[in-house]
């Protein structure tokens, strides 16, 4: 009785593992989806109402969902109230604080470092620039991850299944 | 000091700028250049500030400014979005909030004929902008004639205290008095500076019956007042362009009533400017009150009628 409710338990383990690993795959897809409006909210603030990016952020803020509205929110109110540290820095130690709370991977943070380096410096249209780029790079990534989703999605589960039936038949 | 101005500075200069032992209200400037000590404009005299936030007269003593205080107060006033103020710093200058204007200066960028932006900002000049409630009372009796309002121009050199004036002016004949109707005013504030806006609303009291066009270039925002939001009275700050007069031409004859104000010493002095001379010649406005720094900012030098009749007969502070 003990052996088959822990071969059950095995199989479902391994199910649920197979599932945690292609969900993660959906949902850092998701969030890159949800980057993507963002960008298209600050290209709209930045371009057509000029506003500084402490509210443009907020504006943002507003408009998303978490992680993100806690991440342009935290930003905000940093460069309002915090003046020992520069607009990179924040932006920074906050994408750090990001990556832990999202499915975000390395390669999306370096992303993110990298347009937080340019946002704030020179003229309007360096801004919309960068913007542009980071979104041309989302495009990549959202792409790829679309790809990844489709063919590895089913794979996770089954494999996940799979080994953990192995695992029974080795212990049996 | 008021914190909305401490905080655009950078952390040195802020913690030299909180210890001042100064009346706020008589601070007119603060001014920062690269390399060079740290001033300040004080009851009309400048004094170089030191480390210990002492108002010297040697410069050598007075605290030396980095080209990093100068970035990281750009970053501050700026909010770090300098691009958001592009149009502003073409034009060598900020509003800040709290309606403090910042000159700017350091390396032109052309594009054609034309400044593109301007480059390795090194020198900064913070003029204080001061709301003086009730400095315009004395001279509201001779702005209107026969119960109604004359169109007026004020006449000032620079720093002696026309916005201020102007922006009285604005809150009194909106809010009008027990026995003098209130005006709707609408106010053109293409600095900035005369209703302080911030996110759209006034920070400085303009009355309850005016109306704001932030940040609108003059000659454009007349127009759309008058179509948008009949105005009794528009006021606007420092005309001079060929633009301005074509629209101060369209207002007059509209049958609403315009506050203006001019850079000048006197009538003498501003009919040399080309467009001046040309509202001044058609007598299109109806009084003019010459400002000067002479015994305080904001001293009546004098108050004419369209006929340079003179109408002013007391000193009044």
């Amino acid at each position: 009785m003990t052996k088959i409710a822990g071969c059950i338990l095995l199989v479902l383990s391994g199910y649920l593992g197979g599932f945690y690993f292609s969900n993660s795959c959906k949902m850092r897809l998701e969030q890159l989806y949800e980057l993507k409006r963002i960008v298209q909210i600050l290209e709209g603030e930045i371009r057509y109402k000029k506003t500084t990016l402490p509210e443009a952020f907020l504006s943002v803020a507003k408009r998303t969902k978490l992680p993100f509205s806690n991440f342009f929110c935290s930003v905000a109110s940093e460069l309002l109230d915090n003046r020992k540290a520069g607009m990179a820095e924040i932006w920074q130690e906050k994408v750090e604080k990001l990556l832990r709370e999202s499915k975000l991977t390395k390669n999306d943070e370096g992303f993110l470092i990298q347009l937080g380096n340019s946002l704030g410096y020179l003229d309007g249209k360096s801004q919309i620039d960068s913007l542009e780029l980071y979104m041309e790079q989302l495009e990549e990534e959202i792409k790829k991850n679309r790809e990844e989703l489709y063919k590895k999605g089913k794979v996770y589960q089954c494999l996940g299944v799979s080994i953990s039936i192995l695992l029974v038949l080795i212990f049996i | 000091m008021s914190e909305e101005v401490l905080l655009i500075f950078s952390e040195k200069i802020q913690s030299i700028l909180q210890s001042l032992m100064i009346e706020e209200d008589k601070l007119q400037e603060i001014r920062l250049r690269v390399e060079e000590p740290l001033m300040v404009l004080y009851e009309n005299q400048e004094y170089f500030v030191d480390d210990s936030a002492n108002m010297i007269k040697e410069r050598e003593n007075g605290y030396i400014v980095s080209r990093q205080d100068i970035e990281q107060t750009l970053d501050y006033m700026s909010q770090y979005s300098l691009y958001a103020y592009e149009d502003e710093i073409r034009q060598g200058f900020l509003t800040i909030q709290g309606g403090h204007r910042v000159g700017l200066a350091g390396k032109i960028v052309m594009e054609g004929e034309k400044i593109k932006n301007l480059k390795h900002i090194s020198f900064l000049n913070v003029r204080l902008a001061h709301q003086k409630k009730g400095c315009a009372k004395k001279i509201l009796p001779y702005i209107f004639h026969e119960g109604k309002i004359c169109h007026t121009m004020i006449i000032s050199p620079p720093g002696c205290g026309k916005t201020t004036l102007l922006r009285d002016i604005i809150r009194l004949v909106s809010d009008g008095e027990k026995d003098r109707q209130g005006l709707t005013v609408g106010v053109v504030d293409e600095r900035g500076e005369i209703g302080a806006c911030y996110h759209g609303v006034p920070q400085n009291d303009l009355g309850v019956r005016t109306d704001v066009l932030d940040c609108c270039p003059k000659s454009l925002g007349m127009l759309m007042l008058l179509r948008s939001m009949s105005p009794k009275v528009i006021a606007v700050d420092e005309i001079g362009t060929r633009e301005d007069l074509e629209s101060i031409e369209y207002v007059l004859n509209c049958g609403c009533k315009l506050i203006a104000t001019v850079h000048g010493k006197s009538i003498g002095d501003i009919k040399k400017k080309p467009v001046i001379r040309k509202l001044l010649d058609e007598k299109m406005f109806d009084r003019y009150i010459i400002l000067s720094g002479k015994r305080e900012v904001g001293t009546i030098e004098n108050i004419f009628d369209s006929m340079g009749n003179p109408l002013f007969r007391e000193t009044v502070k």
